[in-house]
Order: C-alpha cells, then structure tokens, then sequence
C-alpha cells in the first residue's frame, strides 16, 4: 500500500524518530511503513490521521482500488 | 522510557538473567558432582535447572513482546514462522543423513552404534515434534477461542 508519510513528514520537517516519538513506536516502525514494507494496523492507521489532521484515504493510497 | 528504550532495556535483562542463571546451574551440577551425588539426583537437579531457565525465559519473551511495537511484533513472529519453517525442513534432510549413519561414515571412530542411532533419532523427533504440535495447538485453540 503506497503512502504519502515521507512527504507529510517532510513538509513539517519531522525527522523519522521525531514522527515515531509522537505515533507512541519505533524509528524501524515509521521507516518500514515509509518504504511500503509494512502496512499499519488500523488503531494505528488512524494515529496517523489524527496527528497529521488528514482523512485516512488522503494519506494511504489503496492500490488495489477500482474505478 | 521510550518503546525502543524499554524493549532494549528488557532484552538486556532477560540475557543477564538467564546467562546467571545458566552458569548457576552449570556450576551446581559440577559441585554437585564432585559431592558424589547419585545419577538421578543430578538428572533431576537438571532438569529441574533447565524448567526453571525455560521458566525465566518464558516470562521474559511475555516482556519483550509486550514492549514491542506492532510492527517489531509483526517482524518477530515472521521471522519465527519463517526461519523456524525453513530451519525445521532442512533438518529433515540433515536427520535422515545422520539417522542412516552419515557421521559414522564420515568419520568411522565415531562410535555410531544402534543405541546411539536410537538416542539420535528420540532427541530429533523430540525437537521435531513439540514445535510442530505447539504450532498445531496454538491455531487450534486461536480458531476455537474465536467463536
């Protein structure tokens, strides 16, 4: 699943521990999920949401979608 | 103290523990030997030594695991299911090389009797089999439990 965090992180000049210590895990973890190697469990989907005020679908990307 | 912080912090504890408590009992059994004690004695002592580490190690992997985050949980129990999967398939081979007397032929003085073949296969079945009946338990009781 494709994913805009590198750029919402970026945008706010977050280093990747800096977004891990606010989502409450590890650096490993937000690096995996950045690299597409590791999709987040819901709670933690909408962690995500909540921290950067954004609705789910504009930051992770179904590639799987239809039409 | 952070996720990572605690989850090394354990992790440490956890070796330490368990390396005092291997050495403990290592040593034990050696006084015990030099104290003449009986063979059960030091077969019990033993045994008993090793549930109490596989006791303390149990207790720490609950720790550990729950100082993971999801995604060092997920990675822990792939890296299991998969190095445990590949490590358990190319035992058999392994097994079967040794079971006929592959180290016998290898290295002839090695003394590789039918009770020692015996002995190898009992030790290997062991090993193979309560991984695989854990395994077997543990899905079952997850499917059941979710009902």
């Amino acid at each position: 699943m494709k994913n805009r965090l590198k750029v919402l992180r970026a945008e706010r000049d977050w280093s990747q521990g800096d977004l891990a210590d606010r989502l409450g895990v590890s650096r490993q973890s937000v690096n995996a999920i950045e690299t597409g190697k590791y999709d987040p469990s819901l709670p933690l989907a909408f962690r995500i949401a909540r921290l950067f005020a954004l609705p789910i679908e504009q930051i992770f990307e179904d590639g799987n979608a239809g039409p | 103290m952070s996720g990572p912080s605690r989850l090394h912090r354990n992790l440490l504890i956890g070796v330490v523990c368990f390396a005092g408590l291997a050495v403990a009992m290592v040593l034990t059994l050696r006084i015990g030997v030099a104290m003449g004690w009986s063979q059960p004695a030091r077969i019990i002592a033993g045994t008993a030594g090793a549930a109490a580490l596989v006791l303390l190690w149990g207790l720490f992997a609950i720790r550990l695991n729950r100082s993971m985050d999801e995604y060092q949980r997920w990675r822990e129990q792939r890296a299991w299911y998969v190095g445990g999967l590949a490590g358990l398939l190319l035992s058999v081979p392994a097994y079967a090389f040794v079971g006929l007397g592959g180290l016998h032929w290898l290295f002839p003085a090695t003394d590789a009797g039918p009770a020692a073949a015996r002995a190898f296969s009992s030790g290997y079945m062991l090993a193979l089999f309560m991984p695989t009946a854990g395994a077997v338990i543990y899905g079952l009781w997850t499917r059941l439990a979710r009902r």
